[in-house]
């Protein structure tokens, strides 16, 4: 058996990715009893192929937001966050890859294809750990704080995240 | 990045990433209360607070504040050479008008709203009235959720800007040679990963152009030639033999019909790793 090319693998783990998101959003939905939230994920799913057929990046962002509307709609009608946490983590990882197989095509020569994606799949998979177990810790943890201690915390996170990112994407592109 | 920034950047995302953590696990038990304190003693130092906010004294007292930094402002703008500073002047002062324009709009806001106290019962009370005598006070809160749904995005809004002011202010742009080795590293980066070799060499140039509009403020005029621009970008200090070859290729590619060759090739790969050596950030 032929091994698969590069931008194969990344399709498939794409599919992988957005199987799995499915899945988890029709279960949490149907254990619940909420069986429309599974008809608008089906949709959302024929959606999200009818964009990969046309290639376009725009239309995966404007649906990322559809998924995460279900997901919010999911939380707020007592749907399992278990399910809308893999979910969720299912679907951003599909988006990632649909993103890098876009790009990928888009680039005529490459001199060593299957290392760039080998890279890209260690990092994103790093990303998905982290929310996977982050996101479960803010699920379990269940702290009970004031709301002065919250404005602290929501201030620490817009500063903290903010400069960080940019600081990060700054230095990364004086690097380039 | 050096490995002391990298840990810096990755210390405040992580403490980032914590506190979202942290704040993801208690909204959902969250209770949200009045603002407003039934302690009527409380009260009473709130209304005389509210006529202190509405003196005119304290109008004066914030002119006062701000008419030195605008007289600051304007005297560096008139005495400033360059255009870029001039121009950096002129958003500076424009910033600093709207932020205390806010400041005021904000403090009429808050008082206008009843958050210290109903409009019409703030006149007249004396600070010293002793008031734990009232059994209970049958208070109802003046600010509707739409007012305090409209402060909470007022104030993120504002954090984001304190944080991206902040951002900017520890990292300036980078000096004008950095950007353009910058660029030059981009394109050589591309054309190692395969990309078009014709369509780097012009998104190189085209970078170049902006880099010495947006940090010289010198344009490229629609008359202005490639050997003219080169004269430019010699003046920004880049080694002028890589840039000549590079404005050579540019204009070959640019202005002629046939592919770049193999030598070619070789030897915009070699001007461009030059300029970005030259920029110090070519290892």
């Amino acid at each position: 058996m032929a091994p698969l090319s590069p931008l194969r693998s990344v399709d498939l783990l794409s599919n992988l990715a957005l199987l799995i998101a499915a899945a988890c959003f029709s279960a949490g939905y149907i254990r619940t009893g909420l069986f429309f939230g599974a008809v608008l994920t089906l949709a959302l799913v024929l959606f999200w192929l009818f964009a990969r057929q046309r290639g376009h990046m725009q239309i995966f962002t404007s649906l990322l937001l559809g998924w995460t509307l279900l997901a919010v709609a999911g939380m707020s009608l007592g749907v399992a966050a278990f399910w809308i946490l893999i979910g969720y983590l299912g679907i951003l990882a599909a988006h990632d890859l649909e993103g890098f197989a876009v790009r990928l095509q888009t680039v005529n020569r490459l001199q060593d294809p299957g290392r760039l994606v080998a890279t890209h799949l260690r990092r994103l998979l790093g990303v998905t750990g982290a929310g996977l177990v982050l996101g479960s810790a803010a699920l379990v943890a269940g702290l009970s704080i004031d709301f002065g201690s919250t404005a602290l915390l929501s201030g620490i996170v817009i500063f903290c995240l903010i400069l960080g990112i940019g600081f990060l994407r700054f230095h990364r592109e004086k690097q380039r | 990045m050096n490995r002391q920034r990298r840990e810096d950047a990755l210390l405040l995302f992580f403490a980032g990433l914590l506190a979202l953590t942290l704040l993801a696990g208690s909204l959902d038990r969250l209770t949200l209360r009045s603002a407003v304190p039934n302690d009527p003693r409380f009260l009473g130092e709130l209304l005389a607070f509210r006529q202190l906010l509405l003196s005119p004294r304290t109008l004066v007292l914030m002119l006062t504040c701000f008419v030195p930094f605008l007289l600051i402002t304007a005297y560096l703008i008139l005495v400033s050479a360059s255009e870029r500073r001039r121009q950096q002047q002129r958003r500076s002062l424009l910033l600093e008008i709207f932020l205390w324009m806010l400041a005021f709009a904000s403090l009429r806001f808050f008082v206008d709203s009843g958050l210290f106290g109903r409009q019409n019962g703030g006149n007249g009370v004396d600070p010293g009235l002793q008031l734990p005598d009232v059994p209970e006070i049958n208070f109802v809160p003046q600010v509707s959720s739409t007012a305090s749904l409209f402060t909470g995005l007022l104030l993120i809004l504002l954090l984001i800007f304190g944080a991206w002011m902040l951002w900017r202010r520890l990292h300036p742009a980078p000096i004008l040679v950095e950007q353009i080795g910058s660029q030059a590293e981009a394109a050589l980066e591309e054309l190692r990963s395969g990309a078009d070799f014709k369509n780097t060499i012009l998104r190189c140039y085209a970078e170049m152009c902006r880099v010495l509009n947006q940090q010289r403020g010198l344009q490229r005029d629609r008359g202005m030639t490639p050997r003219e621009f080169e004269v430019r970008l010699w003046e920004a200090g880049l080694p002028a033999g890589p840039v000549s070859k590079l404005t050579r290729l540019f204009e070959r590619v640019r202005y002629g019909a046939n592919q770049p060759q193999p030598h070619e090739e070789r030897e915009a790969y070699a001007c461009l790793e030059d300029i970005a050596a030259a920029s110090g950030k070519l290892e």
